[in-house]
């Protein structure tokens, strides 16, 4: 019987339990993510190492790749600059309303309507008028469309506490379906898209700044960011939706209109994608097709939420992820290896920062436990050290 | 301390970060960028061009860089322009789309050779540094049509009651296909003469669904040869499902198809990578590297080429290939002779068979395209032009038809 009851009981118990923490030290949090880009880079280098066949040198000039694809010249580096800019401007868009745990996750519908507006401006219009007119119009256009877009979904949750998610998700394939419309009714016959507009006049192009022609998009937006950060940290509607953040009936409570708070906070993200939309149309794209926004829409909401809907550390986000998608794919095609495995890289990374998120936000507590040799009525004795994750 | 340990790392992750930027692998070899819209491992349009890259490189000794995943936009500007910084000195891009965005690139460096495969605008821009390309791959249609000519006519003699109708699977209405869909229906028609040719539209150059759906409804209404112009292996499974002949393109289809491929034409990119590469090596720079603004490569250049013959082909067939095919290299046989088909119960002129005037190409006035009895296909731009619908063939419309 002594026998069988030491059969069951297993020499070695292994334990593990993970809790919700939220004292972790700023410095700390710091170095584990630290670690963690560390260690994906290091991680992107070994697999382009592997991949890089017939070269010896596939994890050491896997770097230097990633560098000459981004930070080569200025050229190279303002383009790294603008790509991480628009897709700051996005995630900075749509965190005023996930701070208000309204989960819109349609910025790229509301972006790509902005792009329609612009482009029916560039267009119809703006051949025909001086360009600083065209400039305005367009601008007008685009943040007229984005309201429209992100201010739908904001009524019907307002007034029939419809699903946002499902509501805002569906608006982004609506948006596409209309683009798409569009492209085929004022396309070239037999040609495929709408194609560059205004390609010899360039009327309704963001004119160039020092021979770039990002600049003044970059400026645009790293103004924009600012502006949003003290909205949202200093103002009164920044108060409110924090309020709307930790409680509905407290914001009641307090006498905050939730009705309103949630469509004016639609309307200004609308506003913000708007922005992003015209910069996107005028100062890169010229036309507009379904994948002119690029998924960047859905990658914001990645954005954001790494950020801890902090405009300030989105910048840092967003700027790695333009480094490492464009530089894993230089050194892809510079070492020979498929441009899906600089996608996997891409992802990969992403998905190694997200991990490092979990150490900082939860405690991990391993156990390993022994059952006792000598007399195995005795409670087991636990075991030294005892390890905890994230520290 | 900890201070200094900080100042340490922050120090040798600059010095690292400058050594990486200072390696340098140069290998002495000329570099050359090619821009693709799909990674080639999931798109065999992309890789026709990367595979075909990759042998010219290997062949003339050339260092090749190749951007896989860039879209049809800004990107591909950055991609051109970042490629032209490091020190590409000529720069494919492989899609229609790519087009104007690698020509602002090739605005800024003027002294980098840009070529553009499947483009228009070339000749109107007039630049020294900005080139299209094609094959006349409608010659590799038409001598693919003849094969399934005389796999039709095979099946006639053994088979008094068998249609003479064939099916085409096609991705979209633009010249590019039409095209190739009438030098095939062409081809098939020089051995039998009434045969008549039902075409459907995928609305997609990639739609494993809608091309085998395609298929399959050709199939239902009466055709009994198929071929193809899309990506996927929808119709030729569908084909060989039913038992069905068929014609493919971009390459072989006999793994899907054993029992009824027949043949598959395909545009062969290394001549034309070849020629631009010697050209920009023999001159003084790049830029005065002497490049036509069109560029269209056939079977004498080695750029149209066909696949093996599958193992149920009508007898004779490898010995009439040869025979045609020569005609097509000498001249003596011009697929589009105004003389073997009627546009409209009428016969071919320039009034009736004037192509839409796509895309941006605008031709120079007084341009003849019916000329010496024959339609002048891809000789005024290198890419196709021909979009008439000649007699004997039937647009069936969309296979998807709210798309």
């Amino acid at each position: 019987m002594r026998n069988q009851e030491k059969a069951k009981t297993p020499f070695l118990r292994f334990s593990l339990h993970v809790s919700r923490r939220n004292d972790v030290p700023w410095w700390i949090a710091l170095v584990v993510k630290a670690s963690f880009i560390v260690g994906a880079l290091l991680l992107c280098g070994i697999i382009s190492g592997i991949f890089a066949e017939g070269r010896s040198d596939g994890f050491i000039m896997f770097y230097k790749y990633l560098i000459e694809g981004t930070f080569y010249s200025p050229n190279t580096a303002i383009a790294t600059i603008w790509n991480a800019s628009i897709l700051l401007i996005i995630a900075v868009a749509i965190t005023p309303a996930f701070k208000m745990k309204f989960w819109n996750i349609g910025a790229e519908g509301q972006v790509l309507m902005g792009c329609l507006g612009a482009a029916i401006i560039m267009k119809f219009v703006a051949p025909n008028v001086p360009n600083i007119i065209a400039l305005f119009l367009m601008l007008f256009m685009a943040l007229l469309f984005s309201i429209i877009w992100a201010a739908i979904p904001a009524l019907f949750k307002a007034y029939f506490n419809t699903n946002e998610t499902l509501f805002t998700l569906m608006m982004n394939y609506i948006a596409i379906g209309i683009v798409a419309a569009f492209s085929l009714k004022y396309k070239a016959t037999g040609d495929t898209a709408l194609g560059i507009l205004n390609a010899q006049t360039h009327a309704g192009w963001m004119p160039e700044l020092f021979g770039y022609k990002y600049l003044i998009g970059i400026f645009v937006i790293i103004n924009l960011v600012v502006a949003l950060w003290f909205y949202l940290k200093y103002s009164k509607h920044g108060y409110e939706i924090a309020v709307l953040n930790g409680s509905v009936r407290t914001a009641e409570y307090v006498g905050i209109n939730v009705k309103l708070v949630t469509i004016r906070t639609m309307i200004l993200c609308g506003a913000a994608c708007g922005a992003a939309a015209f910069l996107l149309t005028s100062g890169a794209s010229h036309t507009v097709s379904e994948t002119v926004v690029g998924g960047r829409g859905f990658t914001a909401v990645m954005i954001s939420w790494l950020g801890h809907f902090n405009p300030l550390q989105m910048v840092l986000y967003s700027l790695l992820n333009a480094i490492i998608t464009t530089g894993s794919s230089n050194a892809a095609a510079n070492l020979g290896y498929s441009g899906e495995v600089a996608s996997v890289l891409s992802g990969l990374f992403f998905l190694l920062i997200l991990v490092s998120e979990f150490f900082i936000d939860f405690k991990i507590k391993f156990k390993l436990k022994f059952r006792h040799k000598e007399d195995n009525n005795q409670p087991p004795a636990e075991a030294k050290p005892e390890l905890e994750g994230g520290k | 301390m900890k201070k200094v340990r900080l100042v340490s790392l922050l120090a040798l992750a600059t010095a690292s970060v400058a050594v990486l930027a200072g390696c340098n692998n140069d290998s002495g070899k000329m570099k050359v960028g090619l821009i693709c819209l799909h990674p080639a491992a999931s798109s065999t349009y992309d890789k026709n061009f990367v595979d075909a890259f990759k042998a010219s490189a290997k062949k003339m000794g050339f260092e090749p860089v190749i951007r896989e995943n860039v879209p049809e936009g800004p990107e591909c500007t950055d991609v051109a322009e970042n490629l032209a910084e490091t020190g590409c000195k000529v720069i494919f891009a492989d899609s229609f789309g790519h087009e104007g965005y690698l020509l602002e690139a090739a605005k800024k460096y003027p002294k980098v050779q840009f070529c553009h495969a499947t483009g228009t605008q070339a000749a109107a821009e007039n630049r020294a540094n900005f080139h299209n390309a094609f094959a006349s791959i409608y010659e590799g249609r038409y001598l693919a049509g003849v094969v399934a000519g005389l796999k039709l006519q095979a099946m006639i003699d053994a088979k008094a009651d068998t249609a003479h109708k064939v099916g085409y699977v096609a991705a979209h209405p633009y010249a590019e296909v039409m095209s190739g869909y009438t030098a095939w229906y062409l081809g098939v028609k020089s051995i039998v003469n009434d045969v008549t040719m039902d075409v459907k539209y995928t609305d997609s150059w990639y739609d494993e669904t809608a091309e085998k759906t395609a298929a399959k409804a050709l199939i239902a209404g009466g055709a009994v040869l198929l071929s193809q112009h899309a990506d996927s292996y929808g119709a030729p499974s569908a084909c060989e499902e039913a038992g069905v002949p068929n014609v493919s393109y971009n390459g072989s289809t006999a793994a899907v198809a054993p029992e009824t491929f027949l043949v598959s034409s395909r545009i062969n990119w290394s001549p034309f990578y070849e020629f631009v590469v010697d050209a920009v090596q023999k001159a003084e720079s790049p830029e005065k590297a002497n490049i036509p603004a069109n560029w269209c490569g056939g079977f004498k250049e080695g750029s149209v080429e066909l696949s093996e013959l599958g193992k149920n082909v009508a007898a004779g067939t490898a010995e009439k290939i040869a025979e045609v095919k020569a005609k097509l290299e000498n001249g003596t046989l011009k697929v589009f002779d105004t003389s073997k088909f009627t546009v409209g119960g009428a016969a071919p002129s320039e009034e009736n068979m004037a192509p839409s005037k796509q895309w941006t190409f605008d031709y120079p006035d007084g341009t003849q395209f019916v000329k010496d009895g024959y339609y002048h296909e891809s000789e005024y731009r290198s890419a196709p032009s021909f979009d008439i619908l000649i007699d004997g063939i039937n647009d069936l419309g969309s296979v998807n038809p709210q798309a």
